[in-house]
């Protein structure tokens, strides 16, 4: 055997372990929601599911789950859109406009992203409930509004697309608005996507903030709706849990599926640029 | 990555949680300050004084209960139990047609206690708050809760219920909580491993008896595997406190730590033995699992877990068998669980209307009902002549061995209550040494009790307010 075919033999045997690592914990959750209450506990693990569809069934009428979906889907266009147009006007500023003090405002935002959000979560409820905002759909979406790590994305991003157009589309006379829209925001497309799925995927997992600031179960989101299948102690219906949490995360993974070629153009489009 | 939470719904990231129990415990101080918290809020000084100071949160009766007094009733309850809970709030509400109650789920206590304390800062809050016992304590001592003596009448009191566990929630004489879900460990044995090996159909009467018979138990196996013969708990420090009592220590005496001294460290040391020197026992995951699953024979978990183990253990097809906890010098059984409290700053209509709440879920037949449908304990005494719950205690056996261990029981060491993360220092001690047999139980106590005295220095004030 000549050594590049060795070397591409173990390359494969490490992409295959890689990618039983990430699918094992997936398959055990879709196998999960499809088993048995006493198939889950089986000791040495059964492999294969038993088509318990009743499981979805079970969760669904646990919980609300229909409102939670609209909640979720509410909160999650409407906050994701914030984000991403947040996070695009502010790096479009701190790319091509000029004013003064811009890398100290830069330096203060940054820092704002190595504030864990759990330390902010009681000072936000408090103010959030100033506001009347508890339990509506405002409390849920405003507080996320600011995405510093998209608008640090896509900053880098703009940094490394030619001066030259830009140059050029302002001796042509266009404004910013034209030059973002027309010009920037095209180039930026992979990187747009990536960070309109990070946003997206944040507020659609997101768990302890919907469960601060909502108290009804009118109001609540997917992933609360997750923890009134589970019991505080003693028994809990692992098979309708697995299923609550395939409904949560499936919509997430189909689009992860869809918009894959675009993450990876946006992550590494950046880093090979330079 | 935070937000990958929702893949694990067993744990959806206990960092978050700890987190957010440590920002508890630095918001939780702070009401001190906080305008109408302190206020007595028309407490008991005069009943017709429309009362405290605080709002409600929101509720949203539907509209067959429309101008009805509203009721919020914040709940750590999922699944099975928090359906029970609804029900019995829902025949509340059918019941009677001056008052609206609404449960509203807050995610377990770790989750609605610091929500908690940000709804007392924030001034909306509901108006009974489910409270496990190890959490009531910390906002009694910031002078949050309602006393309840004046709400009780001759019909409803202290009699009705077990005596040794409402009185877990009086300060002095007076009750800031009532006691509702209440648990306490169980000593669980695999009744065919014990009939193969030839030991008698019941639990070790002491830790010494279980390690004598522990030798022969971990000779059989299990799918290829040595069984083991007893799985530790360590993601919780309540079976341990069990075992510092059984071999005659104390966490605490009040808020005098005594961790690093005595039975606490003999009970450590025990238990580091059995794991690793003797190699019959280990740190499991989920204790009561494990044990439904067949793969360790003994195991101790809370009577709560009766009803999940008995799943398990069909599947894996053996007896399930109970006892009481083992003696080592003494006997040792702590409770646990949750029960109620009223707020303080609510108005005084919300509170009235709240404790009417509270008188129904005391009823027999509705805390049979709770009984019946959760596995906790009977606490009202008339609960076990209703014929349904008189049933099952006489047909199932082990459901009966924790009503009569009961008498035996007492609430946890004051560290464990008042400290608003005295649980988690202690766990995590407690975990060293579990895991490593390397590590000395006295010099990890050591460090433990001295983390707890910094702790108890912020919070004596308001305890000797209290407890003086």
């Amino acid at each position: 055997m000549t050594a590049a075919r060795l070397r591409r033999v173990l390359l494969y045997a490490g992409l295959v372990a890689v990618g039983l690592l990430f699918i094992g914990p997936l398959y055990w959750l879709f196998s999960s929601a499809l088993k048995e209450p006493g198939d889950i506990y089986q000791f040495p693990p059964r492999w294969l599911p038993s088509w318990h569809v009743e499981n979805f069934a079970e969760a669904w009428r646990a919980a609300p789950f229909g409102d939670f979906f609209v909640n979720s889907l509410i909160v999650t266009a409407g906050g994701a859109t914030i984000k991403l147009v947040n996070a695009t006007l502010t790096a479009y500023a701190f790319v091509f406009l000029r004013f003064p003090y811009k890398n100290v405002i830069f330096l203060v935002m940054l820092g704002a992203l190595m504030v864990p959000n759990n330390v902010t979560l009681i000072v936000n409820y408090i103010t959030v409930s100033n506001l009347g905002w508890v339990n509506t759909y405002l409390g849920l979406i405003v507080p996320s509004a600011g995405s510093v790590f998209g608008m640090f994305l896509l900053r880098q991003y703009m940094l490394t697309l030619p001066g030259d157009i830009v140059e050029a589309a302002r001796v042509d006379g266009a404004g910013h608005l034209r030059i973002m829209w027309q010009v920037v925001l095209p180039m930026c497309k992979p990187m747009l996507v990536t960070v309109g799925i990070i946003a997206i995927v944040d507020m659609w997992n997101d768990f302890i903030w919907p469960l601060i600031v909502t108290n009804t179960v009118e109001m609540r989101t997917l992933p609360i709706g997750l923890l009134y299948l589970r019991s505080t102690e003693g028994y809990s219906n692992w098979g309708a849990i697995m299923a609550g949490t395939v409904m949560v995360a499936l919509p997430m993974l189909i689009l992860f599926l869809v918009a894959q070629r675009q993450i990876t153009r946006g992550l590494t489009g950046g880093a090979v640029k330079g | 990555m935070r937000h990958r939470t929702v893949l694990r719904p067993s744990r959806p990231s206990r960092r978050d949680f700890l987190s957010m129990a440590a920002a508890a415990g630095v918001a939780v101080p702070l009401l001190g300050c906080a305008g109408g918290v302190t206020d007595d809020g028309g407490s008991g000084d005069d009943t017709s004084d429309p009362g405290g100071n605080l709002d409600q949160v929101d509720v949203s009766p539907p509209s067959q209960y429309a101008g009805r007094v509203n009721v919020a009733m914040w709940s750590a309850m999922g699944g099975v139990n928090g359906e029970a809970l609804a029900a019995l709030v829902d025949k509340f509400n059918q019941s009677q047609e001056d008052i609206y109650a609404e449960v509203q789920f807050q995610g377990a206590y770790a989750e609605s206690a610091p929500k908690l304390t940000a709804a007392l800062r924030a001034g909306a809050v509901p108006d009974v708050m489910m409270l496990a016992d190890t959490f009531w304590g910390r906002f009694l001592i910031n002078d949050a809760l309602e006393p309840l003596n004046d709400y009780f009448d001759d019909e409803f009191g202290r009699d009705d219920y077990v005596e040794a566990l409402f009185d877990e929630g009086l300060v002095g004489d007076e009750l800031y909580w009532l006691s509702f879900g209440r648990s306490t460990p169980l000593f669980y044995y695999n009744k065919n491993v014990f009939q193969q090996i030839g030991l008698p159909d019941r639990g070790p009467e002491t830790w010494t008896e279980l390690r004598e018979w522990s030798s022969a138990i971990s000779e059989l196996s299990v799918n290829g595997q040595p069984l083991k013969a007893h799985a530790f708990t360590g993601d919780d420090d309540w079976q341990f406190m069990a075992s510092v009592w059984q071999f005659g220590g104390r966490l605490s005496e009040g808020l005098d730590v005594t961790i690093d001294s005595g039975g606490a460290v003999d009970a450590a040391r025990w238990h580091q033995q059995y794991i690793f020197e003797d190699g019959y026992g280990y740190l499991a995951q989920a204790s009561g699992t494990d044990f439904g699953t067949g793969v360790v024979a003994t195991t101790i978990t809370s009577t709560g877990g009766l009803r999940g183990i008995y799943e398990a253990s069909a599947t894996a097809g053996f007896e399930v068998g109970t006892a009481f906890l083992p003696q080592e010098v003494a006997s040792g059984v702590p409770t646990g669980g949750m029960g109620f409290s009223l707020l303080k700053g609510a108005a005084q209509e919300r509170k009235d209307a709240a404790f009417q709440l509270l008188k129904f879920l005391g009823q027999p037949e509705n805390a049979a009902e709770w009984t019946l449908a959760t596995g906790y304990l009977p606490i009202v005494k008339a609960s076990m002549d209703v014929p349904e719950l008189a049933q099952t205690l006489a047909s199932d056996p082990n459901f009966n061995v924790a009503v009569e261990q009961l008498p035996e029981a007492q609430g946890s060491d004051a560290i464990r209550s008042y400290l608003p993360n005295g649980t988690d220092i202690i766990i995590s001690g407690l975990q060293r040494i579990y895991s490593d047999g390397s590590e000395d139980p006295q010099d990890v106590f050591d460090e433990v009790a001295e983390q707890l005295r910094q702790g108890v220095e912020d919070i004596r004030p308001g305890y000797e307010k209290y407890f003086g």
